[in-house]
């Protein structure tokens, strides 16, 4: 089976992956990688500083083969708005 | 102590389900050599492990006095499994009380630990819930004396490690890299070292009382 490497970017935070994992097709890697991005995305976007977590997936020759994106946003309605007349 | 009373001891291939969920098994199994999981599987063919069975443990006490598993339990690697029969069971709690109480703290402690990982599974982070584990199997391999030099035997894929941690394997991935590049463990091959006890245990916010390892007597 082949071989995929999944470097994760949090904000300015590189932790790339020495080991790989194997996946029998690219599809399965796919799947693998929203997974994971979806629960990293939720252990970590809400206490740290990054506002979008990526995967990007690599093959065995260590060449991008997709990358994965989740994004939190926040948007404070500005100026806050006044309490309503009695 | 129990384990000398195991009988017609059998090897188990690796993968290999020592039960299957459903099973109404005579007799219970204790854990010789190797390392097991209890687990339960869901119809999308997702697999929860519920428990990591070390040797000394019974893999399924419970099917003396709850006769049906509601759980299967496999062979983690080749283990080795003896088994009492029910009737023994039924005898040495009915004539020895202080055994009848060991084998009570037994079910206790194995609960103690589902509340453990209960709590890290609801409301820790991965890291964290990662590291508790890992400081979970030291102490307990420590205490049937399978750590040498802080390292100690970690044959799980990270498929099954996140299986037991209820995560995706790219994020346990993840995490395994995390604890590697801040220090606190390497894993070559199957054996796994703490590098720093200190430091994984109070991330881990680890405290090994509910394990009631110390001698006092109960």
């Amino acid at each position: 089976m082949p071989r995929f490497y999944f470097d994760v970017r949090e904000g300015t935070r590189f932790i790339p992956d020495a080991d790989g994992l194997e996946f029998e097709s690219l599809d399965a890697a796919e799947h693998a990688a929203a997974e994971a991005a979806a629960e990293i995305g939720r252990d970590r976007l809400p206490k740290s500083d990054a506002r979008d977590i990526t995967i990007e997936v690599k093959n065995e020759h260590r060449q991008r083969v997709l990358t994965v994106t989740i994004t939190m946003a926040i948007h404070r309605v500005d100026p806050e708005p006044l309490p309503p007349r009695a | 102590m129990l384990e000398g009373a195991a009988v017609r001891p059998r090897q188990v291939n690796k993968g290999v389900d020592i039960l299957l969920e459903g099973d109404r098994p005579p007799e219970c199994t204790v854990l010789l050599e190797g390392y097991a999981g209890r687990y339960n599987l869901l119809r999308n063919g997702k697999r929860q492990i519920t428990a990591l069975h070390l040797p000394g443990d019974f893999v399924d006490l419970d099917s003396f006095l709850v006769k049906r598993m509601d759980h299967a339990a496999m062979a983690i690697t080749p283990c080795t499994v003896g088994v009492i029969s029910h009737d023994t069971l039924r005898e040495i709690s009915e004539n020895h009380p202080h055994l009848a109480r060991l084998l009570w703290l037994t079910t206790l402690v194995d609960g103690a630990i589902n509340r453990r990982w209960l709590v890290a599974m609801g409301r820790r982070s991965a890291l964290e819930h990662t590291a508790y584990l890992l400081c979970e199997l030291f102490v307990r391999l420590e205490a049937v004396g399978l750590v040498t030099e802080d390292s100690f035997k970690l044959p799980l894929t990270q498929a099954e490690l996140g299986d037991a941690l209820g995560l995706s394997n790219v994020h346990v991935n993840r995490i395994i890299q995390e604890l590697r590049t801040e220090g606190l463990i390497t894993w070559r091959g199957e054996t796994l070292t703490v590098e720093d006890r200190r430091l994984l245990q109070q991330l881990a916010e680890f405290d090994p009382s509910f394990l009631c390892l110390d001698r006092e007597p109960r």
